[in-house]
């Protein structure tokens, strides 16, 4: 790329090889590559922490108050790009969807789940067996609410907690197997993990409210 | 100034480091009282008056002939001659607006003028002859810190660092940065409150660990959760209420004291309502070291009314206000994922928390005891000092890097109303996100997008942020245009919109319409108002934005140049060579006038290759279609919408 300073042709790296002049990201690098992390689920979380703050340290906009608006466009953006990569990969479910989004499956889209296909965006219905567990979880949950049984309340909030947990290790496999990687798979342990995550929420709102 | 801003010694030095150390200030915009700090000897300390006191009540007298007092005399004093025209607590209204001020306050003695159409917050003062925006008193209250930094360094200040509620939304930090720009003061960065004081508390100990700031000012109550670790500052949560505060323990007071001496309607009365406040304030004061205190008001008669407070009394006056601070420090610590025991210091922001009940209240709500090494008043300002000294570029041994946190959510108003969230709380800034839309009608060639702030699921609940008008989309058929919206906070947690048509790759034109704010057109007649106060530095300043201006320009012709040279015809590049070539004159001169004429110029000359690039970015796209037909289409939208820009 040309260095916006010194107008060489500098390669495309956080600073310019000739005038040390901060560069603005080409292109758009995806999380992992930018922290430096291989593409797989499984992390070295606090190694992935540390590339993190490294590097924020070195191009954040603290370092350019008094620069050229340039500099500081330029900090500002890559400083975007590291805070939305670290924010995505140190959740380990943030980190799962987004692997198997750059597979082509969007999980969690407004309306459903979709793959991504030749013709266009396919929706990939929920499992029908899914919607009933959840049904009945919500159900067996008002149940026990109505009775104030707190030891039933207790027992589902915990067997809803296992459930999401074997999900994201259902997800996990799938996406760390060798290849080739079962995005189907993956994707959906990862919408079943959404529908315990969400049925977690509302024993925490029927806590606040009851 | 800017060109030797460009020198940049090594990767990750501070560009101006090597060039000159700073003449930094930080700078508490407090809703009561206001300071400004420097770091001297390496250590960061207030500055004080003749008197030895390092405190500027944030009160602005507003009277004839333009005259205008800030300070001690104006909240004493005048405040009480004047109520009306005397400002106090004008941070609650910044960015702020007319119907949010009529409900911030149910005991206030001021007038506001309300123009036609005008949704910004105007005090009418000076005897009614001025309207005045909480912008510009800020203003002359950030002049004063101005002047005491600058007799202070002996020399004009370089930048300043200006601190803000970590709960401020977007307009009220845009608000806290024009009072600062219409100061004639470089703003290095805003600052959130329990930041800098944290940063005043980690450099003196070096510390690390998690900890809360519980920061209860006049005006404005904020909590935050942070981690010290390594120089690096991390914001994990924060909440607050940017109308709860030790004004509103005056008010309860002031309402029990007026019951008691059975005055009634006194709101038609704004010097008695300044008066009762004063005396609840002053009984407040007295209360955090003496049990009972003597209080007395004076009638409508001019008899007075003679009674004693209690601190037992005054306790259960200001409990109920206290306990609006529980939801959120509850809120801040789940956010942070952390319990209160885990906490390794709670630290005691604001002149309010030296009230004794609001430190049991600490303790007992993070079941340890608080820390208050630092002056409460002081520590903000000393915080920022720290962190405007290294920002300017000053001795900078371990580098520290703040990593703050939006507030709240931002979001984007979709039809119906539903609001679908961009940007989440408690994301670290700087962030953005990026959506895409198309065009849902033929030809279309603008978007208005509407950006809330706040948590709830619906536009109308949240608060309207500002509105984005997009225009220059290439008009193309419904459904083909693809516009990609990019959001970027800023580290000031300040927004800014930009958009691209994704097919041509034409930059959209986004204009910005502040709910609540002032435009920067707004902003700069204002600066131009002022030339009487802000001399020299205003005229600096707008140099300096139309040098900047004029290289951005420079820089995409340059670049459009150089991508499609087949498409300048014959003498194209001589003249806007030519052109860049004045325009760069005009650049060395000081005056910014002649640099946007020949900025001006510059668009002219350009504008048919512009417009050749367009057409072709648009026939390939449109391919199969009469390259005629649809140049005759973009000729009759630029008059389109050029109508439709005037009529906005």
């Amino acid at each position: 790329m040309i260095c916006w300073s010194c107008q060489k042709n500098v390669a495309a790296t956080s600073f310019c090889s000739q005038c040390a002049a901060i560069l603005p990201l080409a292109g758009r690098p995806d999380h992992f590559s930018l922290l430096g992390a291989p593409q797989r689920f499984t992390q070295d979380l606090p190694a992935l922490e540390r590339a993190y703050k490294e590097s924020a340290r070195a191009v954040h906009p603290d370092k350019f108050a008094r620069a050229d608006v340039q500099a500081k466009r330029a900090s500002t953006q890559r400083t975007v790009a590291l805070n939305d990569a670290w924010r995505t990969l140190r959740d380990p479910v943030a980190r799962a969807e987004y692997l198997v989004g750059m597979l082509g499956i969007e999980v969690g889209a407004e309306d459903g789940t979709y793959r991504k296909t030749e013709e266009g965006r396919r929706k990939m219905p929920v499992p029908a067996a899914l919607l009933d567990e959840v049904m009945d979880a919500q159900e067996a949950l008002s149940v026990a609410l109505c009775a104030d049984n707190e030891v039933a309340i207790a027992g589902l909030h915990n067997e809803i907690q296992e459930r999401k947990a074997r999900s994201m290790s259902e997800a996990a496999a799938a996406l760390d197997a060798d290849a080739p990687i079962d995005a189907e798979r993956a994707a959906s342990a990862l919408v079943a993990a959404r529908y315990y995550r969400r049925l977690l929420e509302s024993f925490v709102t029927s806590k606040e409210h009851g | 100034m800017a060109e030797a801003l460009f020198q940049i010694s090594e990767p990750g030095e501070s560009a101006v480091k090597a060039a000159c150390k700073g003449r930094a200030a930080g700078i508490d915009l407090g809703t009561t009282n206001s300071l400004v700090a420097i770091v001297a000897g390496g250590q960061p300390q207030c500055l004080r008056d003749d008197e030895g006191s390092a405190i500027v009540p944030s009160a602005v007298f507003y009277g004839r002939e333009g005259r205008v007092e800030v300070g001690a005399r104006a909240r004493n004093q005048l405040a009480l001659q004047h109520p009306k025209d005397t400002l106090v607590s004008v941070k609650r209204f910044m960015g702020r607006g007319a119907q949010d001020a009529e409900a911030t306050r149910k005991l206030t003695p001021y007038v506001f003028a309300h123009p036609a159409g005008d949704a910004v917050v105007r005090f009418s003062v000076a005897e009614g002859t001025k309207a005045v925006t909480a912008v510009e008193a800020s203003a002359e209250i950030l002049r004063v810190l101005k002047a005491r930094a600058e007799a202070a360094l002996d020399g004009p200040l370089d930048g300043v660092v200006i601190t803000v509620p970590a709960y401020f939304d977007d307009g009220q930090r845009q608000a806290t940065r024009d009072a600062g720009r219409l100061a004639g003061l470089e703003v290095l960065r805003l600052l959130n409150e329990p930041t800098a004081a944290a940063l005043a508390y980690g450099l003196d100990k070096k510390v690390n660990g998690t900890f809360a700031v519980f920061d209860l000012g006049g005006g404005t109550f904020d909590i935050s959760v942070l981690v010290l670790d390594g120089g690096m500052f991390e914001v994990k949560a924060t909440g607050g209420d940017s109308a709860l505060g030790g004004d509103d323990f005056d008010s309860a007071i002031a309402e029990h004291l007026l019951e008691r001496a059975g005055l009634h309607n006194t709101s038609g009365d704004p010097q008695a309502v300044r008066a009762v406040l004063d005396a609840a304030k002053n009984a407040k004061e007295q209360l955090t070291s003496n049990d009972v205190v003597d209080v007395s008001l004076k009638r409508p008669d001019a008899s007075l009314w003679h009674g004693k407070l209690t601190r037992v009394e005054m306790e259960s006056l200001i409990a109920p206000v206290l306990s609006r601070c529980e939801s959120a420090c509850r809120q801040a610590l789940k956010d942070a994922g952390i319990s209160a025991k885990q906490l390794d210091g709670v630290i005691l922001v604001g002149g309010s928390t030296r009230t004794p009940l609001v430190r049991q209240f600490v303790k007992d709500l993070f079941e340890q005891e608080p820390l208050a090494d630092i002056d409460p008043d002081e520590v903000v300002a000393l915080g920022a000092a720290v962190q405007a000294e290294l920002l300017a570029g000053g001795d900078n041994p371990g580098y520290i890097v703040l990593l703050d946190v939006v507030p709240l959510s931002w979001g984007l108003q979709m039809m119906g109303g539903v609001v679908e969230k961009l940007i989440h709380r408690n994301s670290t800034v700087p962030c953005g996100a990026t959506q895409t839309f198309t065009t849902y009608a033929d030809n279309q060639t603008g978007f208005d997008l509407h950006v809330v702030q706040g948590e709830r699921e619906m536009a109308h609940e949240g608060r309207s942020l500002a509105r984005f008008t997009l225009t220059g989309v290439p008009p193309l058929p419904a459904g083909l245009a693809r516009l990609e919206v990019t959001f970027t906070v800023d580290a000031d947690g300040i927004l800014s919109v930009t958009a691209q048509e994704l097919m041509t790759g034409q930059q959209a034109q986004v204009r910005v319409v502040p709910s609540y704010g002032l435009t920067d057109e707004e902003v700069e007649r204002m600066l131009l108002d002022s030339y009487a106060h802000a001399d020299e530095d205003v005229r600096l300043r707008l140099l300096t934005e139309q040098r900047v201006e004029a290289e951005r320009i420079v820089a995409a012709t340059r670049s459009a140049l150089a991508s499609t040279p087949e498409l300048l015809e014959a003498g194209d590049a001589e003249r806007i060579d030519a052109s860049i070539a004045l325009l760069n004159t005009a650049k060395a001169s000081t005056d910014h006038g002649a640099i946007r004429k020949a900025i001006e110029a510059l668009d002219l000359t350009s504008k048919d290759f512009a417009a050749r690039r367009m057409n072709r970015a648009l026939s390939q796209g449109l391919q199969g279609q009469d390259v005629n037909a649809v140049e005759h289409k973009i000729d009759e939208h630029k008059v389109k919408s050029s109508g439709s820009e005037a009529s906005h």
